[in-house]
């Protein structure tokens, strides 16, 4: 700021130019009284924050980023409120100035100078001489910004702040068990690495913004299990998080548009009537074979009627009227005519139809009128594996399961098992499949509400109430609670293991803490004799291994003896689960 | 009202001027003389413009006299040389009745006015006169006058006593009590000269033709410049310094340092303030400022108090230095007074 050529000439100007200049030195002063205590109030702050973060690091206490920056910006804010009320007069910053400017003591005798009546001609002269000098001042030069000890202490506090936010705990901090399970980590880690990789490159390719969410996610959780900042317990938590969100994310990614699944069961359906309408023709050969005409006739009407049948009910009536001819003419009707109304009903959305076709054909196999030959059953069996293939990739992926299965029991002459792998879907699977369509607007009002109200059997497996995949259980399905710790009679802490396998096939179990008690909300069941085998299995090998902890160790040897020995009878477990339901 | 204080600003201004130029010119002149001894010429001329007295300490042969004699040459002032020595008499110095024979036979007393009666008086070996001939001085150097037969004769203005000791060769001297050493402005230490110093004093001295310096200015200059330094204010802070630091040099006073207390039995007199203060605004004007500096008392405080201290026993047996003690005090004093803003 230049000083006023008439503050030269007039007193009066002159030392309304030294009181001016001094403002904006003292605005300056200010500043850098801000910044000096701003270092000085982060540097205590970031040392402290080292001090109480890095030990409660070591018991598995982490902060976020807001824990960070929360103290520092109060440390900044109470050194701004500090800097304004820092009382800097007129007299002060003109010491201040003369000191640090080599004014001798100019300044500071210009303003007392200033404040008697009459100043004699010396000392006019020394206020004009003072006001002079002042304007040369660069306050950049009086009062430098200066980073001295306490700006090297701020920063060396920043970056163990960091560190202790982000780097890993020294390898001397820790146990001997706690450096194996951040090797193991670590080991993960680097299996988990490609995925992130892959799951990167596809969230650049497909411009997904959930998949770039879990893509991020991933990353960041593969570089704190490599730099070991996570204890083992977070660890698997995180890792059992990423997991379904992952499996969610993968479910979405391979849903295919309602109208692919609608295109799916068309296709479907065109099948059956093809395969209903060969049968047709098939029976009307056989009719004109034997000179019964009329039948032949009629076998011909029905084929054409099968090719263009709407509804399970028109396939169903056909099928009736051809296995009426088909007696006549001493043989049977392929039982994979009730796949052909199944999938008529599919493409109808019907559910009630499906489902019915469902429990004719499960009772069929479980103990129909006649025994059905190798022929028929291998059709059967191509047929279902036809069928659950066609279904894989829609919604109905869960069926298709099931009649794939069933399909494989019938290929190795397993009737009974088929039955009860069809069994397996239940009505909470169509409604699921009834909800996707009535989103797309598709889905009649009618067929709706005719399956309203009669699901019964919500199924789940897994350590709590909301935790593992759900699948239906059909009525009758012996089933059993799992992992309830009232059933199993031991003194546990509300914490579970889960086993996982490597992709090396080498098996691992994780504790996860149970959130809420199994059977406060809804009981986890699922048909035991599905999955105990392999828990068991899973179990032993674990025991075996040594990688489930001591101390669990018998509370899992216990358990698993206390669900063999309290097997319920498959009656009463039916009847507990149509309580549930 | 405004433009006479304008006018009077610009005379100030002008004044300013005229005594850096006077001292500028002093400085050469004497310089033509005295080789070396820079900051005794400038503390010798800092006394003459505050019109004290200088004590001159050195061994012989060092310039002392010379500088004197050089100085009341380039001033065109009366110069008076008493050589001081044991058998002077006061009346040596300061004069006498005589008795007076007039044309017609009538007698009378008058008085033959001494040596003393000149502008600049150069004491030479003052600590060997005895106290008695050295307190004839006392009252010159105070008063500015003297009395002889219960008359006052006022000494001429400037009057000013450079007084010279020798402090190694002590035997025989009487030491100058401390009530005369505060009548000294100054107490200036004569530093033996450097090898390229006396090379340039060889070169001077020993030619054919000895240098002399011109005259620069005359009494009622000299008077008029010393009017002008006194007009050159004080911030308050400043002639506090010069008040605490006089009083640090006091063993009882709380800002006192520890070697203050321990070696100093009396600290210095106010007129040692006077000293400082004086001597501040003339050294103010030749550096060019309109204000006194704590800068200034501090560059002032060595020559102004040294004299002043008086050791205690302690002190003297361990021949302490009042330099170091003034010195210490400067520092304590600095260290309580860094007032500053904290950036």
């Amino acid at each position: 700021m230049a000083v006023d050529a008439s503050a030269l000439i007039s007193l009066d100007a002159a030392q309304a130019a030294l009181r001016g200049r001094l403002r904006w030195l003292r605005l300056w002063v200010r500043a850098l009284l801000f910044v000096r205590l701003a270092i000085l109030g982060v540097a205590v702050a970031s040392i402290a924050m080292v001090l109480i973060y890095g030990a409660g690091r070591l018991y598995g206490i982490t902060h976020s980023a807001q824990d960070v920056l929360m103290p520092l910006a109060l440390a900044c804010a109470a050194a701004l409120f500090a800097a304004l009320i820092w009382p800097l007069s007129d007299r002060l910053m003109a010491m201040s100035a003369d000191r640090r400017a080599g004014l001798w003591d100019r300044m500071a005798t210009a303003i007392e100078l200033s404040a008697g009546d009459r100043p004699s001609g010396m000392e006019r002269a020394q206020v004009m001489d003072a006001v002079r000098m002042l304007s040369a001042i660069r306050p950049l030069q009086a009062w430098p910004l200066r980073f001295d000890r306490a700006a090297k202490v701020a920063a060396g506090g920043l970056v163990a702040l960091l560190a202790v936010q982000l780097g890993p705990i020294p390898p001397l901090l820790l146990s001997r068990q706690e450096r194996e399970e951040r090797a193991e980590l670590r080991e993960i880690a680097r299996e988990l690495e490609p995925a992130a990789r892959e799951l990167e490159e596809e969230a650049e390719e497909t411009d997904d913004e959930e998949i770039e969410q879990v893509s991020r996610e991933l990353r960041r959780l593969t570089q704190q299990l490599r730099r070991g900042k996570l204890d083992k317990r977070q660890a698997l938590l995180e890792l059992d998080d990423m997991q379904e969100r992952l499996q969610k994310l993968e479910q979405r990614i391979r849903q295919p548009s309602l109208k692919t699944a609608r295109e799916t069961a068309r296709k479907i359906g065109q099948r059956g009537r093809q395969e209903l309408a060969r049968k047709a023709r098939e029976l009307a050969e056989r009719a004109s074979k034997r000179g019964e005409r009329e039948l032949e006739r009629r076998m011909r009407e029905l084929a054409e009627q099968a090719r263009e049948a709407k509804s399970a009910e028109q396939m169903r009536k056909i099928g009736a009227e051809m296995q009426t001819a088909a007696e006549q003419m001493g043989a049977a009707l392929s039982p994979s005519a009730l796949l052909d109304a199944l999938s008529v009903a599919l493409e109808a959305e019907d559910w009630a139809a499906a489902l019915e076709g469902l429990e004719a054909l499960q009772g069929m196999l479980a103990g129909g009128d006649r025994q059905l030959t190798e022929e028929e059953a291998r059709e059967l069996a191509q047929r279902l594996a036809e069928l659950a293939e066609k279904l894989s990739d829609t919604e109905l992926a869960e069926l298709a399961e099931c009649l794939k299965k069933a399909g494989e029991c019938m290929k190795a002459g397993d009737c009974k098992g088929a039955a009860a792998c069809l069994g397996r879907f239940g009505e909470l699977k169509a409604v699921e499949f009834r909800e996707a369509l009535k989103r797309a607007g598709k889905c009649c009002g009618g067929c709706c509400a005719g399956l309203r109200g009669t699901c019964s059997g919500r199924a789940g497996m897994g350590i709590g109430p909301d935790r593992g995949s759900r699948q239906s259980i059909p009525p009758g399905t012996p089933g059993a609670s799992l992992y309830a710790p009232r059933e199993a009679d031991v003194d546990a802490s509300p914490e579970a293991v889960r086993s996982h396998v490597r992709p090396g096939g080498e098996a691992y179990t994780s504790p996860v803490p149970v959130r809420g008690a199994p059977d406060e909300v809804a009981p986890s069941r699922v048909p035991y004799y599905e999955v105990i085998g392999d828990y068991s299995r899973a179990a032993e090998d674990a025991l075996e291994r040594e990688e489930v902890p001591p101390a669990y160790r018998a509370t899992v040897r216990q358990y698993f003896q206390s669900l063999q020995s309290a097997e319920p009878a498959p009656d009463d477990s039916a009847a507990e689960e149509r309580d549930d339901g | 009202m405004a433009e006479h204080e304008e006018m009077a600003q610009q005379r100030a201004e002008q004044e300013a001027g005229r005594f850096r130029q006077l001292v500028d010119d002093l400085r050469t002149e004497v310089g033509t003389v005295i080789v070396g001894l820079e900051s005794v010429v400038e503390n010798t001329l800092i006394a003459l413009l505050a019109g004290g007295h200088v004590l001159l300490e050195g061994v012989p042969g060092l310039g002392k006299t010379l500088l004197v004699r050089t100085l009341s040459e380039a001033l065109d002032l009366q110069f008076s040389r008493i050589q001081f020595t044991p058998d002077l008499m006061p009346a040596d110095i300061t004069g006498t009745m005589v008795l007076w024979e007039g044309p017609g036979g009538e007698r009378e007393f008058r008085f033959q006015q001494g040596p003393i009666f000149a502008n600049v008086i150069l004491a030479d070996e003052v600590n060997r006169a005895t106290p008695k001939t050295q307190s004839a001085l006392l009252e010159a150097m105070q008063e500015h006058s003297v009395s002889v037969a219960g008359t006052t004769h006022e000494l001429q203005e400037p009057f000013l006593v450079f007084a010279t000791q020798n402090p190694i060769e002590m035997e025989g001297t009487y030491p100058l009590p401390e009530a005369q050493l505060d009548r000294f402005l100054f107490k200036v230490r004569v530093q033996f000269p450097s090898l390229d110093e006396l090379h340039e004093i060889m070169n001077r001295t020993t030619g054919l033709q000895m240098p002399h310096a011109r005259r620069v200015a005359n009494r009622e200059e000299i008077l008029s410049l010393a009017a002008i330094a006194r007009q050159v204010p004080v911030a308050t802070h400043v002639q506090q310094f010069g008040l605490r630091l006089l009083l640090a040099t006091h063993p009882d006073n709380e800002e006192a340092p520890e070697s203050v207390r321990r070696f100093v039995r009396y600290g210095a007199s106010p007129r040692g303030a006077q000293a400082l203060l004086l001597s501040g605004k003339v050294r103010a004007l030749m550096d060019g400022r309109f204000n006194v500096a704590v800068e200034d008392i501090k560059a002032s405080a060595l020559p102004s108090l040294r004299h002043r201290l008086v050791l205690n026993f302690e002190g003297q047996a361990e021949e302490i230095d009042p330099d170091d003690l003034i010195g210490e005090a400067i520092e304590a004093l600095e260290a309580r007074s860094q007032r500053d803003v904290p950036v």
